[in-house]
């Protein structure tokens, strides 16, 4: 029992946001590239460990309070599903990079595939199917986990743990570390414009057509860090990891309502003037105030994007891991628009890991914090 | 051309994908079916059916038991009686076989003519209204086919008429036919009648059983979907008019629909039943009577989610932890986990009467509400108000005794011992508030010691220099003892376990506990004080409730030197160790720190306080800490804002509002259960939290038991947020706004104490009868020598019908001009204000709806004085009763007031009834009936004729001329009428 309670301890605390995020963030980047990693056997693998991982777990009580409320089992198979299908296509386009290198075409140009199908029955027959079988999923999926009905809504007795529909926790845990104008309203719109001006920016015509990671490394690599882990994993961690008062919870931990956690989170401002100049700053102009933080803003923003399109720097990391720091090549290809388009979204997207990675080690609260006129960053 | 469509017969391939899809789509047609049958059966299958169908077992069962008895009932001899006589029956008709026949075929005939006429005569009538129609609105345009629509409305009218004859006169003919027929068959006609009558209760229960037995037809009525039509198994619901759910941003009409499983609640014969079939146990108050639960439903008693047909979403609360354990199964928990989503869960039981209040609003006591009003009164008595605040209650005097002047009173060394553990001086309801925790620290208690020393010394510093009460004279330690004993001390006060009259409820509610226990009052007051005090307790206190007895000097010295010699030297003799200055200073430092005093500054100020002003500083700080200023008043805290949290909407309190702290799981997760620990153990809840010295929580503990604790809980959850419509509450009477306000102060004097009013009172009466048995007297005598029943509830009726209010006014006012001036025990003086004083008379004549405060005097007629005077001399009233002062040759107990008083005194209604059932008014009372009914009883006949009612009215109109002087000069003939009152209200 104690070794168990002590495996249980493990886990609670390598769920810890900073680790967690940070082991899958990194997890994420040492595997993409990795073409051993995408092998059925591994996908097959992961996913047996991660099931059995489920399955163990919903010994633990608390585990299985969360995970099999019914609100959250479609997150539970979210996950699964996501896993999958991202195995799916990296395994495919792993294939095909193989295929190419060996100077055949990718499977999907192979004549049997680019051969023609029937509407009857391949594609009507088979929708009437899945539609059958959906019902069928849906419909039993209705009956056994009850929608649950909660309380009579009252402003004076929120519940507690607050969460917004599960679509929208990944939104929900940006407010940790943002704003709620940046965290609501300016990221959200900057991730719709974003993927919609994606056809404009990514003009990379390989690709189209069939699954390929090495001709698309960027393009891949940028769309599914945004989205497993700026989107999926946030997601999750709002679902099954923060309890009440927002609080994290480890995956055996029990939801206690009194929990404390402390916040001692401090402003850019504060770091500059008070630790670093012992000067005074509750005398000081907001402007003067939070110049450091503007001018680090501006610089993020304004000066960042063109050093980057005059750098061609390559950086490698230990394990293998090569990048540009410099995208010259981009705005050689780009144009000077597209190119600023571009770099500014992808700045905005990095803008998240990089608040919580400040947040995480030196307790940043804002960068640029005016509260007088409700602007922080 | 385009190319030929590809059939599945000609490409194979494509024939075999069809195939092969053909047969998926087989199975998941077969699934979804499947999925659909589950959806419908899930659909079906409901929590409450179950609970129905088991219920309709129980039902039929009990209506085939009350057949068999139905049938049990039946007179063998007379059915077989009925049988002969139906037999006989038939041989009558069969021997006028042809004469029957004709008769029938006579009354056949005429019902087919009856039903001829009458459909003419109907459907002429509706032509009648079309022609009338017609004509109207013809003659109304003045158009030229009026005359002839008029005409054509006479017409109809007038075979209309003609029908009308015809009709009767068919309805004549076939009553006559019908009567010849029943003449031939009478015998077996009335053989079947009486068969019928007698098996009227048999074939009523018959019916019934036909109608709820499970068969063919209600299996087929309950299928799946063909349920929709008049299925035997359905949700019942109650729609109470005009009452709400309130879910926060608006109100939902409440709909309860707990009768669905809770089937046999207003049903005979569940009594014994499981839950949830079980008769309620006062369905004939609450689901008829004044609660009729079509106008008040089930949850505006019993809260919960009326909409819901589920255990654990009609909000069950469990009562104990072994049923939250017991009702694991319902929530497929361990442990009960009942709907946390809904704001009221259901009251636990015993607690139900705690919703009573919500709609009796204004009420002093909730007529049967017996736990609910012992929870308030108990609430009342414990001053629980003085900490916590009760909108409502605002008004109340504080309930311990003023410590202003306490040094006066009695001395520290005893408020040392006292105020640290009260209980072990005597029986008292003043809390604990040290050495109370369940996990208390020798540490802590060696705190403790210090703290009580320092509240010590503030008291007695602050109740200033008072000037010492002289030494009382000496008095008789026995003669005191009797008059502490007879003169009406004990109606409020005991001494040590004297159970006498307190054998109902709790002790701590009891009338003989309204004063202090006076146990040991030699070791802690001063003589001097004592003598002071019980000649006159408003000089000492002016807030007192003590009223004064009147004693005199000596009265008072024998009194004293009863009390005082009523010592508890053991607990005298408890040590009381000294103040330690070390942890005296650390609690001030500790009080320094907690003002935000600059840490460096705090040694400083403590450097700059000598000892005596640290221990006061102590003492003022944990005066304020622990509220005691809440109950007494203290020097210093006049102004300071009670400590407790406000207890107005406490029932409505969410339980996730509660710190369970670390009890949780040993006590019910639900609001009584937290109060209900609270209550037994104040501090528990800070068990194993480490907290400062400041953040421990302070509420005392009082030591109450179990029950107490349940009755508080119920006063408790009476306080509640919850707004009922102002049309569904209870209205009072202006006559009840009275009598409330009278119950107000009676209680606050403690009446009842002495007397009896309604169902309760009367105290006293334990101590006189004691009393007699003590001196082996006859202890009928007990009515006669107790102060008098003021209300008598059976009959309605009581002293405010009895006696004119003016007379009430100045007894209250001045009760020194006695009645019945051979009573030991008085009627002491409350020096009650003019504003209390018409309460009181009010109350009395509100209680009895007679006329306040004047009262029409009876005119007085001669002759039936002179009756009278001859009726009241024959029966010699004046054996018993005083006359003008004149005593009777007699035994107290068997004296009767003085009849001089009568004029000014009672109410002549009053008289009457009186005269006529004495008992009735005031049971075991010594007053004989002298006025039978029947006038054959009548002792004096010959006085107007013996008549009850005749001779009543002469002896109170010759009582209604009597006067402080005795009779009217010449009594036996007085001259003329007159009206009777000396002293009437209205003076």
């Amino acid at each position: 029992m104690g070794a168990v309670n002590a495996l249980k301890g493990v886990v609670n605390s390598l769920t810890n946001p900073p680790i967690f995020i940070t082991l899958v963030a990194v997890t994420f980047f040492l595997v993409i590239g990795r073409r051993a990693f995408w092998r059925p056997r591994v996908g097959l693998a992961v996913g047996v460990v991660a099931a059995a991982f489920m399955a163990v777990s919903t010994f633990d009580p608390n585990f299985r309070l969360i995970v099999a409320k019914p609100d959250n089992i479609p997150i539970v198979a979210m996950l699964f599903l996501i896993g999958f299908f991202f195995f799916l296509s990296m395994s495919q386009a792993y294939g095909n990079d193989d295929r190419i290198a060996r100077g055949e075409p990718p499977l999907e140009a192979t004549p049997k595939e680019a051969e023609k199908t029937w509407v009857w029955p391949d594609l009507v027959y088979t929708e009437m199917v899945c539609m059958v079988i959906g019902i069928i999923v849906l419909v039993i999926w209705g009956i056994v986990f009850k929608a649950p009905i909660e309380e009579p809504a009252n402003p004076a007795r929120t519940p507690n743990p607050s969460k917004a529909p599960w679509y929208f926790l990944g939104l929900q845990e940006m407010l940790v570390y943002f704003d709620p104008w940046l965290a609501g309203v300016v990221f959200p719109s900057l991730i719709i414009v974003g993927l919609m001006a994606i056809p404009y920016l990514d003009t990379n015509p390989r690709g189209n057509g069939y699954f390929t990671f090495r001709e698309r490394r960027v393009e891949i690599t940028l769309f599914l860090f945004g989205f497993v882990i700026l989107w999926v994993l946030l997601v999750m961690l709002g679902t099954f990891l923060r309890g009440p008062n927002w609080n994290f919870f480890g995956p055996y931990e029990y939801w206690d309502l009194h929990k404390l956690l402390a916040l001692n989170n401090v402003n850019l401002s504060e770091y500059f003037w008070v630790k670093l100049f012992h000067a005074n700053i509750s005398g000081l102009n907001m402007f003067v105030r939070e110049l450091p933080g503007i001018v680090l803003v501006l610089f993020y923003v304004g000066a960042l994007p063109v050093l980057l399109a005059r750098s061609r720097r390559e950086v490698s990391l230990p394990g293998g891991v090569r990048f540009n720091v410099g995208l010259r090549k981009y705005y050689e290809k780009m144009g000077p628009w597209r190119f600023a388009v571009f770099v500014f979204l992808v700045l905005a997207m990095f803008a998240l890991p990089i608040k919580m990675v400040l947040r995480w080690t030196l307790n940043l609260k804002y960068i640029v914090a005016m509260p007088e006129i409700f602007f922080n960053i | 051309m385009p190319p030929a469509k590809p059939e599945p017969g000609r490409d194979p391939e494509m024939a075999e994908r069809t195939i092969k899809l053909n047969l998926v789509f087989a199975l998941t047609s077969i699934g979804l079916l499947l999925a659909f049958s589950y959806m419908v059966w899930d659909d079906y299958n409901r929590e409450w059916k179950g609970y129905q169908k088991r219920f309709n077992g129980l039902e039929v069962k009990l209506t085939q038991d009350q057949v068999q008895q139905a049938l049990g009932k039946v007179d063998a001899a007379r059915r077989q009686q009925l049988q002969a006589q139906l037999a006989q029956g038939e041989k009558e008709i069969a021997a006028h076989r042809d004469e029957v026949r004709k008769a029938e075929q006579d009354s056949s005939k005429l019902d087919a003519e009856w039903y001829r006429t009458d459909q003419e005569y109907r459907f002429t009538k509706a032509d009648i209204d079309v022609a009338r129609y017609n004509y109207e609105e013809a003659a109304h345009d003045s158009s030229r086919g009026a005359e002839r629509k008029r005409r054509r409305l006479d017409d109809l009218t007038r075979k209309w008429e003609a029908l009308r004859l015809q009709l009767e006169d068919v309805n004549a003919r076939k009553a006559e036919a019908a009567k010849r027929l029943q003449e031939l068959e009478k015998t077996k006609l009335d053989a079947e009648n009486a068969q019928k009558e007698m098996y009227a209760e048999y074939n009523r229960l018959e019916e019934k059983l036909h109608k709820i037995e499970p068969g063919v037809v209600s299996f087929v009525r309950n299928l799946p979907v063909i349920d929709f039509a008049n299925p035997s198994l359905k949700i019942n619901q109650i729609m109470p008019t005009g009452l709400q759910d309130d879910v926060v941003f608006t109100g939902t009409p409440k709909v309860d629909r707990c009768t669905t499983c809770h089937l046999g609640i207003d049903k005979r014969g569940f009594e014994n039943a499981p839950q949830p079939f079980t008769t309620h146990p006062n369905f004939e108050f609450y689901l008829q009577g004044p609660h009729p639960v079509e106008k008040v439903g089930c949850t505006s008693c019993h809260q919960g989610r009326g909409r819901a047909t589920g255990f654990v979403n009609a909000a069950h609360t469990a009562s104990s932890v072994d049923e939250e354990k017991k009702w694991g199964r319902y929530s497929g928990t361990a442990s009960y986990h009942g709907l946390h989503f809904w704001d009221y869960p259901m009251m636990a039981r015993g607690h139900t009467e705690a919703q009573c209040m919500k709609c009796h609003q204004g009420m002093v006591e909730v007529p049967r509400a017996t736990s609910l009003n012992t929870g308030l009164l108990l609430i009342e008595r414990y001053g629980c108000y003085g900490c916590h605040k009760i909108k409502g209650w605002e008004g109340f005097r504080k309930v311990g005794p003023d410590l202003t002047r306490i040094t006066s009173k009695t001395n520290e060394e005893w408020i040392y011992r006292w105020i640290k553990e009260p209980k072990g001086f005597r029986p008292t309801r003043m809390p604990q508030i040290w050495d109370v925790r369940v996990d208390e620290t020798a540490e802590q208690k060696h705190r403790n010691d210090t703290e009580a020393n320092a509240v010590i010394a503030y008291l007695v510093s602050n109740a200033g220099a008072a000037e010492p009460y002289p030494p009382p004279p000496a008095g008789d330690l026995e003669a005191g003892r009797k008059l502490f004993e007879s003169v009406g001390c004990l109606a409020c006060h005991r001494v040590g376990n004297d159970r006498r009259g307190l054998n109902e409820g709790f002790d701590a509610a009891a009338f003989r506990t309204h004063g202090p226990n006076l146990d040991g009052t030699g070791s802690k007051v001063n003589a001097g004080w004592l003598y002071a005090w019980v000649r006159n307790p408003r000089g000492y206190w002016h807030e007192t409730r003590m009223p004064n007895l009147r004693l005199t000097d000596k009265e008072a010295a024998d009194v004293t030197a009863y009390l005082m010699s009523l010592k508890n030297d053991g607990f005298a003799s408890r040590p009381r160790p000294a103040i330690d200055a070390k942890v005296r200073d650390d609690i001030v430092r500790e009080y320094l720190v907690a003002a935000s005093t600059p840490i460096k500054e705090v040694e400083q100020k403590l450097a700059s306080m000598d000892e005596r002003q640290r221990t006061l500083f102590v003492g003022e700080k944990t005066i304020g800490r622990y509220g005691c200023f809440g109950c007494h008043t203290i020097t210093g805290f006049e102004k300071t804002a009670p400590i407790g949290v406000e207890l107005t909407e406490e029932g409505s309190k969410l339980v996730e509002r509660l710190d369970f702290g670390f009890e949780e799981g040993k006590i019910p997760h639900t609001l009584p259960g937290w109060v209900h620990r609270k209550l037994l153990e104040p501090r528990v809840f800070d068990k194993d939290k480490v907290k400062r010295p400041e953040e421990l929580l302070r509420m005392p503990k009082f030591w109450v038991g179990d029950d107490e604790a349940d009755a508080i809980v119920t006063g408790v959850l009476s306080f509640t947020k919850e707004q009922v419509p102002m049309a569904a509450q209870r209205q009072l009477s202006a006559d009840d706004r009275f009598v409330a306000r009278g119950q107000r102060l009676i209680r606050e004097k403690n009446c009842q104490g002495c007397h009896q009013v309604g169902e309760r009172g009367g105290a006293f009466r334990e101590i006189v009868k004691a009393n007699l048995e003590a001196e082996q007297k006859d202890t009928l005598q007990v009515v006669g020598l107790s102060p008098p029943l003021l209300y008598n509830d059976k009959e309605k009726i009581g002293e405010g019908a009895r006696v004119q209010t003016a007379w009430l006014h100045d007894f209250i006012k001045d009760p020194s001009k006695k009645i019945r001036p051979w009573l030991q025990v008085r009627m002491p003086t409350f020096e009650f204000s003019e504003d209390e004083t018409n309460v009181v008379t009010h109350f009395f004549a509100s209680l009895d709806k007679v006329p306040y405060p004047y009262e029409q005097k009876p005119e007085l007629q001669a002759p039936m004085v002179a009756a009278g005077h001859d009726l009241f001399t024959r029966w010699q009233c004046i054996k018993c009763h005083v006359v003008a002062g004149k005593l009777p040759n007699q035994e107290p107990a068997f004296m009767a007031p003085d009849l001089a008083n009568v004029p000014g005194r009672l109410r002549a209604a009053w008289l009457a009834q009186w005269l006529a059932d004495p008992q009735k008014i005031q049971p075991g009372t010594r007053m004989p009936s002298n006025f039978p009914e029947k006038p054959e009883e009548n002792a004096f006949p010959e006085i107007l004729g013996g008549d009850q009612h005749q001779q009543i009215e002469a002896v109170r109109s010759y009582l209604l001329t009597l006067g402080p002087g005795g009779p009217p000069v010449g009594g036996e003939k007085p001259k003329a009428a007159r009206t009777a009152a000396a002293g009437g209200p209205g003076r």
